[in-house]
């Protein structure tokens, strides 16, 4: 069931569109993420949906009712801000209660949903501690205590974790999950980081420039990215121009600067029409004939489990490979190599 | 309460009480009769006498930041780059000349550097010199001892924050190039320590040229202050004293936005967190010559601290090094006598009044500018920190011009002049700790509250207030001392004893030949105790420098 629904929400600053016609939908108890390049508009975007920023078109639904013009005391929205903005003030519990103190709930109550929130992150033993005091982890488990402490309907994240050490930070990613689920809490989580949305997400919208460029599962998005920009921005792609030469029922036939390739069929598509083919570097087999490219090995970058090969064809196309490691005896530095894509791994890409 | 109505009332309250009073005396050296001329600058400037208390207010002016800068200079280099023992004891006390007014310092060492002075003395008894040395000459070397003495710390404070915010990666890599040391001063640090230096520079230099108590209390009149102080008693005949004003007015303005410019173009510090210098420590012969160095600075700065409290303290000081009988006459004397007793009360109402309009205005516009988007809040912005390009004497020269024959007029009764002008001197300092204290204030930490559904008055008093108000009452604990030895505009603009505040009183008592300088050193010692607790209070209430409060631009 929808519980966040975003509908042609535009924003403009300074004569910029930051926003375009932005529409999409979360569903209960889902961890839906906000991926894009910094400047994509992704802040902004969350702001909107916390009232701090008020969008130029568009309406905000929540559970069924328009907060559009709702103030952001009222949204019942909760908010974990990038730099976490705790109180230095108030000590550890006092941050986290605020929140029920201001809505007068009885002391006895305050009491025993902040003693349950501090548990639940692991924040119990610091709860006399000031902010200034902890360190970044438990700072942000703070930013994340005080946010689900009043059991808000929808819990918005920018960034949280982007202040953190790579270490914890995979830490935190498990720790966010695992609250997720104890809580049950629906989020929406803004970040630039798009191992961290694979990860944790359950559905994720890309967006580029103001514009929601696609919406899905991290499967979905990965492996049936809608153009150049998702596909790159998810991971590495390897892509070809190509001409379509003929389809039928199962495949569509192109002609590429490397020779004729087989692709899945996936959508309407015209013979003769102009388009772009990619693959991933893990999507390679060996020793088959079918969408065979043949090259010369111009580098391998050893990465500890994996390798990335970079191929360069005769026709001075350069691809680039991941393979396991246990494979390098198998390869050399300036040997020759050939390697076939299946054609269900094959995307095929409007040209922009 | 609409916060646009209180908006408007600040602008309005300092465009009449700060913008007018200056136009009206731009007016007044151009127009005579009604129509405009140059024709007051003339005969100015025609007139040796000003010619000459221009050339040697510049001279003071100049002569104060060579001397600061030979004192301030190496003085933040040590402590900024080298580790001695008993750094951190050593350091405030650097900063002790900035509790006693110049110009009470002045009368206290009267009493040394005067021909039978205790120095001449002590070099006469050793038998160095056979004829008394004029230490003070004209008076003009009294006036530029005092200030130097006095604002080296100014000096000090700014480098000093200035070599904090330094990156010293900047100068690693410099040496890393091949640059020497003079080379890597010159092209690298200097330059980045410039904009630091020019504001210190540009205080301590509209200082010098404004201060008009030391030399009122070494009697010598050959300075801009001075004859600007005189100007005031036949204003109406001679209109020679808005020439002066606005030549002053003039230099301070651009120094004032010289330096913003400065600072406004200093990208380097924020961004990322500076590398700290590693702090050499010193070898024991360089470490002896840093400890000697030191102790006589020291001991030349605590010179006038040391003078007032011998001076309050000696029943009789004639011919003698030291006063030869003590006793605590005059602190007694502090509380009996009419006049002191007037002074006290007056400052403290005054201050006490002008510090509660200073808090109130000072954090409205402190929070007007820093978190609200009103149409012209630059140009309240700048209009809030004229006061600090505007010495005391213009101002207090302004209202005296502009308010006489209506009903503020000072001669019947300064109160209110005085309250607003005290106020408006200090509330540049306010205005910026506070804005400081918003701009820290990173404004998630109140969406934080109003996301957890507080509204705006439970936010601003759980959360903004508190965190807020260490910088507010810092500033109004400084605003607070400052008024009550306020000098320039309390000499000018009470002119019935019963008016007087403090420093008039202070002033007033020196030039009385019985007891009066002792009890004026009295009532100066007890000043010096309240300006130096403040600033140890407000620097206990907000951990960032004082420093802050010394700067330009």
């Amino acid at each position: 069931m929808d519980i966040l629904e975003l509908k042609g929400i535009s924003k403009r600053f300074d004569k910029q569109d930051v926003l375009k016609n932005v529409t999409f939908s979360v569903d209960e108890d889902e961890i839906f993420f906000i991926l894009g390049p910094s400047g994509c508009g992704k802040t902004t975007l969350l702001r909107i949906i916390a009232g701090f920023t008020s969008p130029d078109a568009g309406s905000i639904i929540l559970s069924g009712r328009d907060i559009t013009r709702v103030p952001p005391a009222t949204r019942n929205i909760g908010l974990v801000f990038q730099n976490y903005a705790l109180w230095p003030h108030l000590n550890v519990w006092k941050n986290v209660s605020y929140g029920l103190e201001i809505k007068r709930l009885p002391p006895e109550i305050i009491r025993r949903k902040t003693e349950r929130v501090l548990q639940i992150t692991k924040l119990t033993p610091f709860s006399n501690q000031f902010p200034p005091k902890l360190s970044g982890g438990q700072q942000q488990r703070v930013a994340l205590a005080r946010a689900i402490v009043t059991e808000p309907k929808v819990l918005l994240l920018d960034e949280p974790l982007s202040n953190l050490d790579a270490k914890l930070r995979e830490e935190m990613r498990d720790e966010i999950k695992r609250i997720q689920r104890e809580t049950g809490i629906t989020m929406v989580y803004v970040t630039h980081d798009q191992k961290e949305a694979m990860a944790m997400g359950t559905r994720i919208a890309v967006m580029n420039e103001g514009r929601l460029v696609q919406t899905g599962t991290p499967f979905h998005i990965y492996c049936e990215p809608v153009n150049k920009f998702v596909a790159s921005f998810l991971g590495d792609i390897n892509i070809l121009r190509a001409k379509i030469t003929e389809t039928d029922d199962r495949y569509v036939r192109v002609i590429t600067g490397e020779g004729k390739f087989s692709v899945a069929r996936k959508t309407d598509l015209e013979t003769g029409q102009e388009v772009e083919i990619g693959f991933r570097p893990e999507n390679v087999f060996y020793g088959q004939q079918e969408n065979l490219i043949t090259g010369r090995i111009a580098d391998i970058e050893y990465q500890g489990e994996t390798v990335k090969v970079s191929v360069i064809t005769d026709n001075k196309n350069n691809f680039k490979l991941r393979m396991f490691s246990g494979e390098l005896k198998n390869i050399k530095l300036e040997g020759r190599i050939s390697f076939s894509v299946s054609p269900d791994d094959l995307i095929i890409l409007p040209v922009q | 309460m609409n916060i646009r109505k209180v908006y408007i009332f600040c602008f309005c309250f300092l465009l009449y009480f700060l913008v007018y009073p200056l136009a009206y005396i731009l007016t007044q050296s151009f127009v005579v009769d009604g129509r405009l001329t140059l024709e007051i600058f003339k005969n100015a400037l025609a007139n040796y006498v000003i010619r000459r208390a221009i050339a040697n207010s510049f001279m003071l002016g100049i002569l104060v930041v060579i001397s600061t800068t030979a004192i301030g200079f190496p003085l933040a280099f040590v402590f900024a780059r080298c580790r001695f023992p008993g750094k951190n004891f050593l350091r405030p006390l650097f900063f002790l000349p900035l509790i006693v007014s110049p110009f009470v310092g002045a009368i206290g060492m009267m009493q040394i550097l005067s021909r039978f002075g205790s120095l001449n003395l002590l070099l006469f008894h050793t038998g160095i010199i056979r004829h008394p040395v004029s230490w003070l000459g004209s008076g003009f070397a009294g006036i530029f001892i005092l200030l130097t003495l006095h604002l080296y710390p100014i000096m000090f404070l700014n480098l000093s924050s200035a070599l904090n915010d330094f990156d010293i990666s900047t100068e690693e890599a410099s040496y890393n190039l091949g640059a020497g040391l003079f080379r890597t001063f010159r092209m690298i640090t200097f330059p980045l320590l410039l904009p630091g230096y020019f504001a210190a520079a540009s205080i301590i230099i509209i200082w010098a040229l404004t201060d008009l108590g030391t030399p009122l209390v070494f009697e010598y009149r050959d300075l801009i202050s001075v004859q600007i102080f005189n100007g005031i008693k036949d204003i109406n005949t001679n209109p020679q004293g808005y020439a002066l004003v606005l030549l002053v007015v003039l230099i301070t303005l651009l120094l004032f936005m010289t330096t913003k410019r400065l600072i406004g173009k200093r990208p380097y510090t924020s961004g990322r967190t500076a590398a700290n210098a590693v702090e050499k420590r010193l070898p024991g012969k360089k470490l002896i010559l840093l400890y000697v160095l030191m102790g006589m600075l020291l001991s030349a700065s605590l010179l006038p601290h040391i003078s007032i409290i011998l001076s309050s303290l000696s029943k009789k000081w004639f011919f003698t090094v030291f006063p030869s009988e003590y006793t605590g006459e005059f602190y007694r004397t502090v509380f009996l006598h009419h006049l002191t007793k007037t002074g006290i009360f007056n400052s403290i109402f005054l201050s006490t009044a002008s510090t509660i309009v200073d808090l109130l205005m000072g954090f409205t516009i402190g929070f007007i500018l820093a978190r609200t988007k009103l149409k012209g809040r630059n140009l309240l912005d700048l209009l809030v920190m004229l006061p600090l390009a505007i010495p005391g004497i213009v101002m207090a020269f302004g209202y005296f011009s502009l308010f006489s024959n209506t009903i503020l007029d000072p001669r019947k009764n300064p109160i209110i002049l005085l309250i607003i002008s005290y106020s408006i001197r200090r509330l540049p300092y306010l205005v910026r700790s506070t804005y400081s204290s918003f701009q820290q204030l990173s404004e998630s930490v109140e969406e934080a509250s109003f996301s957890l559904g507080a509204d705006t008055l439970t936010t601003f008093r759980r959360i903004t207030f508190p965190l807020v108000s260490p910088g507010l009452f810092a500033g109004g604990i400084l605003a607070f001392s400052f008024s009550v030895m306020e000098v320039s505009s309390s000499l000018i603009l009470a002119v019935r004893e019963r008016h007087y505040p403090i420093a008039k009183v202070i002033y007033t008592l020196s030039g009385r030949v019985t007891d009066g300088p002792y009890v004026a050193c009295a009532l100066g010692v007890m000043g010096m105790i309240l300006v130096g607790l403040s600033y140890y209070l407000s620097s206990r209430l907000v951990s960032k420098k004082i420093g802050e409060f010394f700067r330009l631009g």
